[in-house]
Order: structure tokens, then sequence, then C-alpha cells
């Protein structure tokens, strides 16, 4: 852990060195964030001028969703950028043999060979946003519900990660994945908004038990928002302790890390290594 | 060192129909065949040697270097390393092993050799004062100094090659695997890098696996050889030995005087043409006899009563042409 934390930090000194060098492409990219955030909050704001809530949900509540959806977001494209390079191009390449003769875990190989700075501007905003709706909502959390806030915040960037790294081990077949990658990655979308605005039943379960999207930050929001009734319909369970959603978050978030762990070792003893 | 026993790899390889209509027809199809890139390979490297790997495009080299290296599983039999299964124990072998590919580089495209090495040396576990000594004595016998700032991607090919054998050495790895190294270089970057590549070999004891096309790599640096044809191999044996075991032609030029092209050249020995063969290049008559059919003094004697000669030459066979002659007969040797 130390030696991965030393070479990582020696890559992220590389790159702000050359971030220094490109400073118009780093500051072009900044400001495209910041638009494309700020455009998206402007238009829940714009909304909400118009109408008092949406299904059950007040604006600072649904501000408190998105807010929260951005932290999880910005942070797995801080640091989890370099998977989308493996599924379109390194398994295409063959580069992706360089990898497999260093005496270092490939994923840790993975992720630390590049820091994404652009994530910073989802986290700050996001973190802005989450602010401020907390304010607003007067909630308190107390310490027990930070530290569980803080287990949802875990689970959530596993299952981003899971989802990359089964959709780019796909690439191990198909040589490349990066279309399939982005399909799939965007569902993302669904989780700014709380998911039963949506009302829609498949497009619900789909996010739950298929693509669980709704962990990421549906389902913690909720956790505090809601009281024990809400959970319990929404788990399709009744009369049960609003904790179960905890150990259901838990739960399903470690059978995808696993399933997508799985698919990538099969895809690592699939793969082809093209070019001479 | 490097034991193979039986292996082999296949892939499946889908059908394919040709056109825009047939990209369509590939694309539901599920017919395939298999692809044996690799089959029933069996040798065996002792530590400290260097070994030529060599075989036409498509041989099958690469395949069997991926398999050496960890990064291809074998359908067939196994391989060790240093008594470690590359594709099973992977970072244990990573640890042991050099690996340099001609065609691609291994370090990273934006930052600079220096850096590039820095962090080799933290993957690696390199010790610094360890690390420091290493690196002076890549640097002296590759000439690093001059780019050693330069970020990877401005590098020219001969720069990049050199740095990327400095990465592969820089853990002292107990086999160095070399997957074309000199493609594309100029004749100095060549002479260079195999200079380095026998330095390596002989001073550390590194053993040195190699696959080109161009076969002064192997004269220069290997001592052993073995070529491949089609996913199997045809000849295994020393350098030495395979010229001795091949080299039964040899070679007379005769330079003609100046407008002395003579008309006919075919029938002036009485034997089959396998034995003697006699070709016309350029302004040049060139004889190639087998040596133990004919005495040279014979075959000159002959030539210098018919025609008109300025200059004669006499060479041995190259060992180029022995190779093609074990590619084109393939496994009949």
């Amino acid at each position: 852990m130390f030696k991965f934390l030393r070479i990582y930090s020696a890559f992220i000194k590389q790159q702000i060195k050359s971030l220094m060098e490109y400073k118009i492409d780093f500051m072009m990219g900044m400001i495209a964030l910041g638009v494309n955030q700020i455009s998206t909050f402007l238009v829940i704001f714009a909304v909400f001028t118009q109408i008092k809530a949406i299904g059950s949900y007040s604006f600072n509540e649904i501000l408190l969703f998105y807010g929260y959806s951005q932290i999880v977001r910005g942070i797995d494209h801080l640091y989890n950028d370099n998977i989308w390079v493996v599924g379109w191009n390194k398994i295409k390449d063959g580069s992706f043999s360089n990898y497999l003769v260093r005496p270092i875990p490939i994923l840790s190989h993975i992720v630390m060979e590049r820091f994404q700075f652009d994530g910073f501007g989802e986290v700050l905003i996001g973190l802005a946003i989450f602010i401020y709706a907390k304010i607003n909502l007067g909630i308190a959390f107390g310490l027990a519900g930070w530290m569980v806030l803080g287990f949802f915040f875990f689970c959530g960037l596993a299952i981003y990660f899971s989802i990359k790294l089964a959709t780019a081990a796909i690439a191990f077949w198909t040589v490349s994945s990066g279309e399939l990658m982005s399909v799939i990655y965007e569902v993302n979308t669904f989780t700014k908004f709380p998911l039963d605005i949506y009302k829609n039943f498949f497009l619900k379960n789909f996010l739950i038990y298929i693509l669980p999207f709704a962990i990421v930050s549906y389902f913690p929001i909720a956790y505090f928002l809601r009281d024990q009734n809400f959970i319990s319909n929404l788990l399709g369970f009744r009369y049960y302790h609003r904790e179960l959603l905890i150990v259901f978050v838990g739960f399903v978030t470690v059978l995808f890390y696993c399933a997508s762990r799985f698919l990538w070792r099969m895809g690592l003893r699939h793969y082809n290594a093209t070019g001479s | 060192m490097i034991e193979v026993v039986n292996l082999g790899k296949s892939f499946k390889i889908y059908k394919k129909y040709e056109g825009f209509t047939g990209a369509i027809k590939s694309f539901f199809s599920t017919e395939y065949s298999m692809k044996h890139a690799v089959s029933d390979m069996n040798f065996h490297i002792e530590k400290g040697e260097s070994v030529g790997y060599i075989g036409v495009n498509g041989a099958g080299k690469s395949t069997t270097i991926k398999m050496m290296t960890g990064i291809l599983v074998p359908t067939a039999g196994y391989c060790k390393v240093d008594g470690i299964v590359p594709y099973e124990n992977r970072r244990q072998n990573a640890k042991n092993i050099g690996v340099v590919f001609g065609q691609r580089t291994q370090l990273w495209w934006d930052l600079p050799v220096s850096e590039s090495l820095n962090i080799l040396r933290d993957i690696y576990d390199i010790p610094h004062d360890k690390f420091k000594s290493k690196l002076g004595f890549l640097k002296e016998i590759l000439g690093l100094d001059e780019f050693y700032l330069t970020p990877v991607r401005s590098l020219s090919l001969g720069q990049r090659m050199r740095s990327d054998f400095a990465a592969s050495l820089l853990h002292e790895p107990k086999v160095l695997f070399l997957d074309e190294p000199t493609i594309g270089l100029d004749l100095l970057v060549k002479d260079n890098i195999r200079k380095a590549i026998t330095q390596v070999n002989e001073t550390l004891g590194t053993t040195v696996i190699l696959t080109t096309h161009d076969l002064a790599d192997i004269e220069e640096i290997c001592r052993k050889i073995i070529v491949i044809d089609d996913g199997r191999k045809v000849y295994e044996g020393t350098v030495a030995n395979l010229k001795k075991e091949f080299n039964k032609y040899k070679l007379v030029k005769f330079e003609l005087k100046p407008g002395k092209t003579p008309i006919k050249i075919e029938g002036l020995f009485n034997a089959p043409e396998e034995d003697v063969k006699v070709t016309l290049e350029n302004e040049n008559l060139v004889v190639k006899f087998k040596k133990d059919k004919f005495e040279i003094s014979n075959i000159v004697s002959r030539i210098l009563g018919e025609f008109e000669i300025q200059d004669i030459a006499i060479e041995e066979q190259e060992m180029e042409d022995i190779v093609k002659e074990i590619y084109l007969k393939k496994g009949n040797v």
C-alpha cells in the first residue's frame, strides 16, 4: 500500500508538471466541465422556480441527491480514469501487455498511471451543492450517520469501479469496448435525481438489480431523508428496519465487485496480445 | 533457466467474408477455424546462454515470447522460467525478467526518460544506491545522457530503443527477452545495442533470448539458435554447428572484363544444378558449388579457360542463405 502511494504520487507529480506545460488545455477542460455542471444546476433551479416539488421531493432534497451523486462521480473520475483507455485502446493496440510484465498488480498499475484533475470540478461543485442543501434542509446525521454515509460512499465508488472494470473487460473478447463502456457509464445520469421521480417500474428495478447505480446515490440519500416504510417499500419487503438498507447496499456491492473481478480474470486469460 | 515443454497456443479465427455484405455475413457467422500459432514446442535454455529465436513473419516467435513473459496463457503444454510458470505466477516472474519489444515502447509517452526510469525503480523496488550504479553503467554503454531529460514521445527511434533497453535492465533481470530489438534502427544504433546486449550477457551472466529478422544480430550476439516455422521448431543448435551442417556450398565470383558478357553459361560443368550452379549477376559470373563435389581449383581453371576475367572473389555461403534454405525446406531438416 505504501509502495502503491509512492508510485502513485510520482505519477501525479509528473502529471502536474505536464499540466503546467499545457496550461491552455487544462484551463479549457476545467471551463468545459464547470459550464456543464453549472448549466445542469441552473436547469434544476429553473424548474423549481416554476414548481415547488417533484414527486415527493422538495427543491433542497433534489439538490442533496444531485450534490452527493456528483461527489461520488467526481472522486471516481479523479482516480479511476485510465480504465477508459484500457477499454478503448490498450487492448486493441496491444500496449496492455506492458502491465503484464511488471511485478505489481495490474489494476493498481492502471489506476496509478493517470490522475484526472478534471474530476475536481465535479467534486467541488457537488460538495458546494450538497452542503447548501444540507444546511437548508436542517438535517443532522450524527456520528453514526456520517459513518453510514462513509460506508455508502465507499460502496458507491466500488460500484462505479466494478461497472467500469466489467465493461472494459469485454474488450478482451471484442478488442475494444469503449462505446459499450460509455453507454453503460452514462446510465449514471439517472443517479443525479431520486429514482422514484421517474415512475417507471422497469427502470427502477434495472437500476437496483441489473446495473446497480441506485446504490451510488439514491439509496444513501433516501436513507437519510425517508422513513422505514419508504425504505422497505423500495426493496419490496415490508416491516423491516431501515438499517436493512445498509446490509443490502453492502451485499450488492460485494456481489458486483466480485462478479466484475471474475469477468476481468477470465478476460486476462483470454487476452490475445495483438501485434508482434 | 528456461524450460519449454510441449508448449502450444491456438487462437479461434472467425471466418471472414469479403466486402460490405461480407462484413455483415461475418458478423452473424459463427464459423471458425483454429489457428495454431505455436504447437508442440520443446526446448531448454541454460543459465547465461544467448539464444537467437528466428523464423519468418507469423511463425510464432512473438507468441512464444509472450507465453514465456506471462502475457499469454498457453493452450497446451507449459513453460517455466527460473522454475516459475510465468502465466500463473505473473508478478514473481516479472521480477526475474526484462522485456523489450522493438515495435512498442514500455516507457510512458509523456514522461522524460529520467522520470520513466525513476518510476520503474519504485515499481521494481530497487534500492537507491544500486539503482544509481546500475544507471551509471547503462548510461555509459547506451549513451543515454544526451536525451536523458527528453520526453519519450520526442525521442528518435534509436534513442527510444536505447531507453527501452535500459528500462528492461534496471532491476538486473535473470532473463532478458528481446523481441526484434533492432528493427528499423540505423547501423550505429544497431551496433550500440548489439554490443550492449553482448556485454550484459557476458559480464552479468544474463540469459538472453532474442527474436530478429536481421541475422547479423544473431551472429554477433548469439551462440545458440532456434529456428521455427509455422509454430514448430525446425532447427536447434549452435550457430557454429548450423554453419558447419548447412554450409555445403561455396561461392566464387568472377568479375568479367567490360564488354565481355558471355552469351552461354549453361552446361559449363557436367553436373546437375544442385551440385553446381552458374548465374550472371550484373557483370559478374557467380558459381555456387557443393564443397564435397568440386575442388575450387577445378572451378577456377574451367572458368578462366572459357572467359576473360578481371578479378576473382571466393565467399563462404552467408548465414542468410542457410536460414533461407531451412525456411524453404521447413520440417525436413
